[in-house]
């Protein structure tokens, strides 16, 4: 399948699932398919997945007796790691797993989230999450420490790490870029997804964040400013980013709404971030998914 | 009485273990730990003032099979990133050591500096191991002692110059007897240790049935000796350098609530911020000082009125600053 088909296909199982539950993060899904699909099928070498293609069933909390499911199964066990900061992109990952056959699209149409682990803000159980990361700008920390730790173990890869845009409001991913930075972390890339949303709207209006570029520059960091639904550039940047001595932020404009219509619409009124379907709206993304 | 027991200990564990990594926030010789950074500079990181990022590190450098320790003041170690220990190292249970410098009122620092909820803020988390030291001994066998444990540890801890009272190496969820006595037990935990040993054992000559027991481990609580002691006496006092509502006081609460025993009196600090002073003038303003237990157990012992009262002579005026207050900082 072609890096274009697979973003397809993770627009189409995004709009399924928001169509069967009613609701869901579509837009964070259609602003980043090309993302994912040109990180799963250009970039990452991931190693082969040792997550069942049926998740099992939600094992527990972790504790002193239960270890606790592991959602990094379904990435491989490397070199490189792809770790989704924004848990909101949880669906967007699923989907994405499921189109490039790391996940039963059949199985991933049917679950339900209770008791299962394809939750809508999921955990680091879920496939594909390696962290639990609901609490915006976690993630980034994390594979930081993971990041100096590999390279004190001499161990090969890169650590990826998808950012959402709304995360650089935080003080701590600011933290952890000036660590990133402190550090000369050679093996840690970042792509920042740039839909310009947040939950309120444009965050332009809500709390506008400048220029990533220049700020991670001002940090220490190499940047790339691209169009993030362009595969070969997406592809190209990553590349470059691998051969550049330091850390290395890819900035991806993105389009939340692309793919479908009436995303636009909403993205004009202001409600963009969780997709709950009006009756019009679940019409028109029926015949876009079945045509 | 040893002299920083924590910075030489920390050495020999690094020293003993390759996966061990010192991470600080800028108060790396305020917390002992410059002798470790000096002497393991490749397993040493200085993360700046940036706890909450630093605190996220600490959950990926375990997450790749280290055991990272974090040493620093007790609010800076448990209050400012809050979050990210719950989400990121009590959540998955990761092996990771947080050490909490200036416990309480031992500070002449101010509000910001004095941790009068650190106990309550690691041991409402689940998985998070709870544990206070009272002396060298202790500081000097937690790392050793904890460094099995295969889910996170927060150890209230003490430096400098700190005081010498038992010989046995820190045993974890077991407490200390040191003295024998039965109608009334006190507990105490961390920094008053001292005060307390002193307090009971003048009084024990009027009261021989004056007990007292050293509390290290508030969570996992489970001490089956403490347990006896606690349902044989007819009063227990619990003895805090902490808020009552969420430290010691409240985990005895909760044991008693769920068990049959005696009748419990919490002496700490009562739901209020604190400000800065010598320790002298804090815990006399904050009713933590000797004069404050000795009254809870003469009431304990039925001894009521004008005698008891007269224990606190000394706090009826409140001491000014003194020119020392700024000191050890």
């Amino acid at each position: 399948m072609s890096t274009a088909s697979i973003a397809s296909e993770i627009r189409s199982l995004a709009a399924s699932w928001t169509l069967r539950n009613n609701g869901g993060y579509l837009a964070q899904a259609c602003g980043s398919a090309e993302i994912f699909a040109t990180m799963y099928s250009e970039v990452l070498d991931l190693g082969s997945s040792t997550g069942n293609l049926k998740p099992p069933r939600f094992s527990g909390v972790p504790s002193s007796s239960h270890i606790g499911q592991r959602g990094e199964d379904w990435l491989g066990n490397g070199p490189d790691l792809f770790v989704v900061s924004p848990a909101h992109y949880g669906t967007a990952q699923f989907c994405a797993l499921a189109a490039i056959g790391r996940l039963d699209p059949d199985f991933f149409a049917q679950e339900s989230s209770d008791g299962g682990l394809l939750e809508l803000i999921p955990g680091e159980h879920s496939p594909g999450m390696t962290v639990t990361s609901g609490s915006l700008a976690t993630a980034l920390g994390v594979t930081v420490g993971r990041a100096i730790a590999r390279r004190s173990q001499d161990r090969n890869g890169f650590l990826w790490v998808l950012l959402s845009d709304g995360e650089l409001q935080e003080g701590v991913t600011w933290e952890s870029a000036q660590l990133a930075n402190a550090e000369k972390l050679e093996n840690l890339k970042v792509l920042v997804d740039m839909n310009g949303m947040q939950v309120d709207g444009p965050m332009a209006e809500i709390m506008p964040i400048g220029s990533p570029s220049e700020k991670f520059k001002a940090f220490g960091w190499h940047t790339f400013d691209i169009d993030g639904h362009d595969i070969s550039a997406i592809a190209q940047a990553c590349n470059d980013a691998k051969k550049i001595k330091g850390p290395v932020a890819i900035i991806c404009h993105t389009e939340p709404w692309r793919g479908f219509n009436f995303l636009e619409a909403r993205w004009k009124l202001h409600k963009l971030h969780f997709v709950r379907l009006t009756d019009t709206e679940k019409q028109e993304l029926t015949e876009a998914v079945h045509s | 009485m040893k002299e920083k027991p924590f910075f030489t200990a920390l050495e020999k564990h690094g020293a003993l273990h390759e996966d061990v990594m010192v991470v600080t926030n800028d108060l790396t010789s305020s917390c002992e730990a410059d002798g470790f950074a000096n002497k393991f500079p490749d397993r040493y990181i200085s993360a700046g003032m940036a706890e909450q990022s630093l605190v996220l590190t600490l959950a990926g450098l375990a997450r790749e099979g280290l055991k990272p320790i974090y040493p620093s003041f007790a609010v800076f170690t448990t209050r400012r990133p809050y979050e990210q220990i719950a989400l990121t190292i009590a959540y998955p249970n990761l092996p990771v050591r947080l050490f909490g410098f200036l416990p309480g009122l031992t500070t002449p620092g101010g509000v910001s500096h004095q941790a009068i909820d650190d106990l309550g803020l690691m041991r409402q988390l689940p998985n998070m191991t709870v544990i206070e030291t009272a002396d060298s001994t202790d500081m000097e066998s937690i790392l050793e002692a904890t460094y099995k444990i295969p889910g996170p540890v927060y150890v209230r801890s003490m430096r400098g110059n700190v005081p010498t009272h038992f010989n046995e190496p820190i045993t974890i969820g077991m407490s200390r007897n040191i003295f024998d006595g039965s109608q009334v037990l006190v507990l105490v935990s961390g920094a008053l240790t001292s005060m307390a040993i002193e307090t009971v054992e003048k009084l024990r000559h009027s009261y021989p049935e004056l007990g007292l027991i050293c509390i290290n481990t508030l969570k996992p609580f489970y001490d089956s000796y403490l347990f006896a002691r606690i349902a044989a006496a007819s009063t227990v006092i619990t003895f805090e350098n902490h808020l009552v509502a969420t430290g010691l006081g409240s985990t005895v609460a909760m044991h008693l609530a769920m068990n049959q025993g005696p009748r419990l009196i919490p002496v700490g600090i009562s739901d209020t911020f604190t400000h800065g002073g010598s320790a002298d003038y804090l815990f006399n303003y904050y009713g933590l000082g000797s004069e404050h237990l000795v009254f809870e157990i003469k009431k304990a012992f039925g001894v009521l009125g004008d005698e008891a009262k007269a224990s606190l002579k000394n706090t009826s005026s409140k001491p000014t600053l003194t020119e020392n207050v700024a000191e050890g900082l």
